[in-house]
């Protein structure tokens, strides 16, 4: 009998633990963002915070009759002089729980990254619980307000469809970089590497309109992803327009897929379009007498996919040597400018540094203090070596008679 | 023998792997207490061999007097009143090994997950249950260990797995390029906190087979060491060497940047889950060597008696042990923690090794005689 009510004893005293804890969050009474902007006025020097919350109703009810007719997605902002001050009274204008762990997209503006630098910012990042380093780092010169709120065609939630958008963008023609938290911080916190970041443009003025007014099926698309911003140590320092960052790409073999044109041999009327895929490129550092310098091989592989004029490329000859050729020309030039406005603004972004570090590291050592102005000067060998893989589906142009 | 149940020695290999495993791969101390940086894996790779040594040598103590606990054998060795001031030591090492390790899990509970929750109610629950546990015997220990080690094993090796995708081996260069020093520095705390390894000492009587003591303790702290070694590699291949040793806590921080896909991601529950379970087996079988130690100190029958008391003033001790994280930093620090653990360690190590090697001579020469 004792025992009996021993085990009785036990078992209420268990109850209660299983149902519940003092953090509990029930969905219903959070605000999930999915998104968010920081913004700095040099003025008043404060911060604006803008979050992006999803109205989980609505994304629920998509496409049922009984869609709530409320927005699917709400963006608010607030000020004040700290980054958490501003968070702070966010939450006084949010009629629920502000929960940040769904985060995908952190949208900065160009004046708070050249005002006060990335740290701050991403400091709260890492030392809270809720956000995760998964979060992709963007940048705007324009309000990430007005980005945020600028109504997408075929889109439901702006931020997610910014995500995707950046990530097709950099998949299918290398023209910008997603660049998760864990990589910018990495590339922060190595020696010898800057941090790159998404750079998004707004084309449309008159954004910031409530997205209740759908666009219509003839609008204009209303954000470009336009390249990378890139960073000296946590402040931004310029960016690399779409081929400046397609050249980029190349040197960090980071080119899934990338739209090359070029003009036919001999004929410049015609021009000949190549999507490569199969990429791979290394570059080594290399400690000569002179100094140091960096050895870039890149391989590219594509197809034709267009010629705008007559062909017949069917064996290898010294056409389809003058097409691979002039292909590597496209590649060279690419890089080229990138190295060139790179060692301009004195911003390793290709990670040379972190090479000799890595590879030369007494080199490294010697270099480490001055290595800016070493990377403004440095020879980089180019290697490029284009193949031709296939003319698609046909072998011929077309001919009329 | 006042305890009569016996577990298998695989139950208790299961016991010291996990053991040794939480405390070291959550905390990471290899990355965080000193600048090995990308070169922790060597730090890990000293420790393994070091840990194996002192493994080795407490176990082959052990395996000496396999009918008897280490309170027991250091008073036979070293006579009563020295015998009794070794057992306190070790009482006060189960209990703050244990302090220290329920106290971080509690931390990362309330400054990751719960932060509203006290850690008394965190503290709380994990020590209670392991009390129950402890209470039934150390047959139920056992069985716990079983159950809890495959659980635990799966969830280091998906934790090993899911990461790949992100991984870069860019990341652990340069190698050994800043020499021995830093390696070594980052290897100290962690051979000082193997001071753990003295419960084999209260295990070993209810062994199946206390014969094959050291066999079994080495397989266990071999293979929590390798995983160590295979954790540090992915960590540092993850995050970057500075970034990875800039965390409080290091793998959890890893688990938390890396997405397979848009729909596998958040995947750190698998190490809060299974280190959660490490931390009850943990502290069970701390518990149980410090009841039994207590028990064998004042010569009682049972230590079943003393399994509630001592658990309240445990609960009580890791919470107010130390007031804030950065206390729990600072004794950890290898300018505290690395003298203070290899003395507490080494030095009643190489007392009774000595006493016993010289009883052992002492004895040759009379029976020579």
């Amino acid at each position: 009998m004792k025992k009996k009510i021993g085990c009785l004893l036990i078992i209420l005293f268990v109850v209660p633990l299983l149902c519940g804890c003092w953090d509990r969050k029930e969905p219903e009474e959070l605000a999930i963002v999915v998104g968010y902007g920081i913004d700095y006025d040099p003025v008043t020097e404060e911060y604006k915070i803008i979050v992006q919350m999803v109205n989980p109703l609505r994304s629920q009810a998509a496409g049922a009759e009984s869609a709530s007719d409320k927005p699917a997605f709400w963006t608010v902002s607030a000020k004040d002089k700290t980054i958490f001050g501003a968070i702070a009274n966010l939450r006084g204008k949010v009629s629920r729980e502000i929960y940040y762990a769904h985060t995908q997209l952190e949208l900065f503006s160009t004046t708070v990254l050249k005002e006060v630098g990335i740290i701050p910012m991403l400091d709260a990042l890492e030392r809270t619980g809720q956000t995760r380093p998964i979060i992709i780092i963007g940048a705007t010169e324009d309000d990430p307000e007005e980005l945020f709120k600028v109504p997408l065609p075929i889109e439901t939630i702006n931020v997610l469809g910014l995500r995707s958008h950046i990530t097709i963008t950099s998949r299918e023609k290398a023209g910008t970089t997603i660049e998760k938290a864990r990589m910018f911080l990495n590339k922060l916190t190595s020696p010898g590497i800057e941090p790159v970041a998404v750079k998004l443009s707004l084309l449309e003025e008159g954004g910031g309109e409530a997205p209740e007014s759908e666009p219509g099926p003839g609008s204009k698309a209303p954000v470009r992803i336009t390249g990378k911003m890139i960073f000296r140590g946590d402040k931004l320092v310029g960016d690399f327009d779409l081929r400046e960052t397609r050249g980029c790409n190349w040197i960090i073999d980071e080119v899934t897929r990338a739209n090359l044109d070029f003009t036919y041999p001999g004929r410049e009327d015609t021009s000949v379009s190549v999507i490569n895929s199969h990429n791979f490129s290394t570059f080594k550092p290399v400690m000569t007498e002179e100094g140091p310098k960096i050895d870039l091989k890149v391989k590219a592989t594509g197809s034709i996919v267009n010629i705008t004029g007559l062909s017949d490329i069917k064996a290898e000859s010294e056409l389809t040597q003058s097409l691979e050729k002039r292909m590597a020309t496209v590649i060279q030039n690419d890089i080229e400018r990138a190295l060139d406005k790179a060692q301009k603004l004195k911003s390793d972004v290709f990670g040379f540094g972190n090479a000799f570090y890595r590879q030369e590291y007494q080199s490294w050592l010697e270099m480490e203090d001055d290595w800016p102005d070493i990377f403004a000067d440095l020879p980089v060998d180019i290697e490029v070596e284009a193949v031709i893989k296939n003319t698609g589906l046909i072998n011929r142009g077309i001919q009329s008679r | 023998m006042m305890d009569k149940t016996r577990i298998n020695n695989r139950q208790m290999g299961f016991m010291l792997f996990i053991m040794r495993s939480t405390i070291i791969i959550a905390f990471l101390p290899v990355l965080t207490s000193a600048d090995a940086l990308q070169d922790a894996w060597a730090s890990a790779f000293i420790i393994l061999i070091s840990s194996l040594v002192i493994t080795a040598a407490v176990a082959g103590l052990s395996q000496r007097f396999p009918q008897q606990t280490i309170v027991d054998y250091s008073q036979k060795l070293c006579g009563n009143w020295l015998g009794k001031l070794l057992g306190l030591i070790f009482l006060w090492l189960f209990l703050q090994m244990s302090v220290i390790e329920v106290r971080i899990y509690g931390e990362v509970i309330t400054t990751n997950f719960m932060t509203r929750t006290p850690l008394t109610f965190v503290v709380g629950i994990i020590i209670l249950s392991s009390a129950i546990c402890v209470y039934q015997g150390i047959e139920i220990l056992g069985r716990m260990a079983d159950v809890l080690f495959i659980i635990f094993l799966l969830m280091v090796i998906i934790v090993l797995i899911l990461p790949l995708t992100t991984f870069e081996g860019t990341n652990l260069q340069p190698v050994l390029a800043r020499g021995w020093g830093p390696v070594i520095r980052g290897s100290l705390v962690p051979i000082a906190l193997i001071a753990q390894v003295w419960v084999i000492g209260v295990l070993t009587p209810n062994l199946l087979k206390p014969e094959r003591v050291v066999y079994t303790s080495l397989l266990a702290i071999g293979f929590s060491l390798f995983t160590l070694i295979l954790i540090v590699v992915v960590v540092v291949g993850v995050l970057g060497a500075f970034e990875g040793s800039r965390a409080v806590f290091p793998l959890f921080y890893m688990i938390r940047s890396i997405e397979i896909s848009e729909f596998l991601q958040r995947t750190e529950l698998l190490i809060i889950f299974a280190w959660g379970m490490g931390i009850f087996i943990s502290a069970s079988t701390y518990l149980y060597a410090g009841a039994v130690s207590v028990a064998r100190f004042f010569g009682l029958k049972s230590y079943s008696s003393l399994v509630w008391p001592m658990s309240i003033s445990w609960i009580l001790l890791t919470t107010t042990g130390f007031e804030s994280m950065f206390e729990v930093h600072k004794f950890l620090m290898s300018e505290i923690y690395v003298p203070y653990g290899m003395t507490i360690l080494l030095g009643p190590l190489i007392l009774l090794w000595l006493v016993y090697g010289l009883r052992k001579i002492g004895k040759e020469k009379e029976d020579n005689k």
